[in-house]
């Protein structure tokens, strides 16, 4: 019986000395967290400011939205005679495309790139064989920037970069385009 | 005469179990009191505390402090990027993180090793969301050896040429990160910097649902599936004793490494 409980005694202490001696050592740690909301929006608009046979266009990405694409096309009669003005866009078809994404946000990567401006100046009313009153309308759209780091092989699309290092492309679904109270003035 | 030399057996292992039980014990002690040495005889009464800390931009975020009691006291100033942080395509958010031993009482922390694992996910409606991708997450990180991962969604931002440290790259998933800092942080030090800010990946915008009027082709507008959720960034720092600091080690994270002249290198 005495050696019964000797023979306990040792092993549990035999259990005792064969625990890990992790927590013998000094250790401990801490977290810090963060949490970041995510707003994705499309939205743009349009204002015109009509003087003479003169009409300035000027679309606007709304406040927060992400980039988006514009383009402009000109509808008018064929005897009307128009001439356009405007940096940065480019004739490709029936449209005009601006060449850099507008968005919504001031800074990095389109930096006071909110507004732009497409200026269409039509012939005189005195040039026209009749009195009758001739229409000009400028219908834009707008289609969201996406996002690729392959370069695209065609379509409209702006390379962004980091100094001389490209980040990505943005490019242009026109497949795909967003409802907007598109039709400007007539003139 | 059997049973009485049975029991001389029973003494002796009874007299080794103790001796064992004695000797562990006091290494065991030796390691929760890294700083007593005999020439510092009042650091038993006053033993020194451990307190580390999550910086950005050099002011604490998260720290904890051992209270010289037996239990730690944790302080969270502050979240990382604040209350209603928001972020857009195209957009950075800056957040320079560095860790530091001590920075508010540096007479009383004892040296440590440290890591980092740095967590990124998406989280909606205050719940994770499995279904979002942590790789379009996009973390710049600075100060590493290693190769990081940018389809996993880690970047590099470079290396500091006076960097107090270099941050060793242990494995990397496109959620979490596990950085380990080769340098001994002292009292009052400062790592170098490893993190530097963090973006998401453009091709979220590509993940839309879309409706269509009824002539069928034009979309009146985008409801994209990235849309209000949320990311979620997690910077867990562990720290460990510099005294026996490969065994500590192994024991508190199962790593093997080696120091060699205070600099902590990982084993293959």
């Amino acid at each position: 019986m005495k050696n019964k409980l000797l023979m306990l005694v040792l092993i549990f202490l035999l259990l005792l000395v064969s625990v890990p001696s992790a927590w013998s050592y000094f250790f401990t740690y801490t977290k810090a967290t963060g949490t970041i909301t995510i707003n994705l929006l499309d939205d743009s608009d349009i204002d015109e400011c009509v003087v003479d046979n003169v009409k300035e266009v000027t679309v606007t990405a709304k406040p927060n939205s992400d980039p988006v694409f514009i383009r402009v096309r000109v509808f008018k009669a064929s005897d009307v005679a128009v001439s356009y003005q405007g940096d940065g866009w480019i004739l490709n078809g029936d449209y005009y495309y601006y060449n850099i994404p507008i968005d919504g946000v001031d800074g990095d990567p389109f930096a006071d790139n909110t507004t732009i401006n497409f200026t269409v100046t039509m012939s005189s009313e005195a040039e026209y064989a009749d009195d009758e009153t001739r229409h000009v309308a400028v219908v834009y759209e707008g289609t969201p920037a996406l996002f690729t780091t392959v370069q695209p092989t065609s379509g409209t699309y702006w390379t962004q970069k980091d100094g001389d290092t490209v980040i990505g492309y943005w490019y242009a679904n026109w497949e795909k385009t967003l409802t907007q109270p598109a039709v400007g003035g007539e003139n | 005469m059997k049973k009485k030399n049975l029991s001389y057996v029973y003494l002796l292992l009874l007299i080794f179990a103790i001796g064992i039980l004695g000797f562990t014990t006091v290494s065991g002690v030796a390691a929760a009191e890294p700083n007593i040495t005999s020439d510092d005889q009042s650091s038993v009464m006053n033993m020194k505390i451990m307190g580390v800390s999550v910086l950005k931009n050099g002011d604490p975020v998260s720290t904890i402090v051992y209270d010289g009691e037996g239990g730690w006291d944790k302080t969270e100033t502050t979240t990382l990027f604040g209350s209603d942080a928001s972020l857009k395509v195209g957009e950075t958010i800056d957040a320079s993180i560095t860790i530091a031993n001590g920075i508010d009482n540096e007479d009383e922390k004892i040296n440590v090793y440290t890591r980092v694992i740095i967590y990124k996910y998406w989280m909606e409606d205050n719940e994770k969301d499995f279904s979002a991708d942590p790789a379009k997450i996009h973390v710049a990180l600075k100060n590493i050896s290693g190769t990081v991962n940018s389809d996993l969604g880690w970047n590099m931002a470079g290396n500091d040429e006076d960097a107090a440290g270099t941050w060793l790259l242990d494995s990397q998933t496109n959620e979490k990160i596990i950085l380990y800092y080769d340098s001994l942080l002292e009292a009052g030090d400062v790592s170098a910097e490893l993190m530097k800010g963090l973006e998401i990946d453009g091709s979220i915008k590509n993940d839309y649902k879309t409706e269509y009027l009824d002539d069928g082709k034009t979309i009146i507008g985008y409801d994209y599936l990235y849309n209000g959720k949320s990311i979620k960034i997690e910077v867990e720092l562990d720290a460990v004793q510099d005294h026996s600091a490969e065994k500590a080690i192994k024991a508190a994270w199962g790593r093997n490494v080696t120091v060699n002249d205070g600099k902590l290198s990982l084993n293959d």
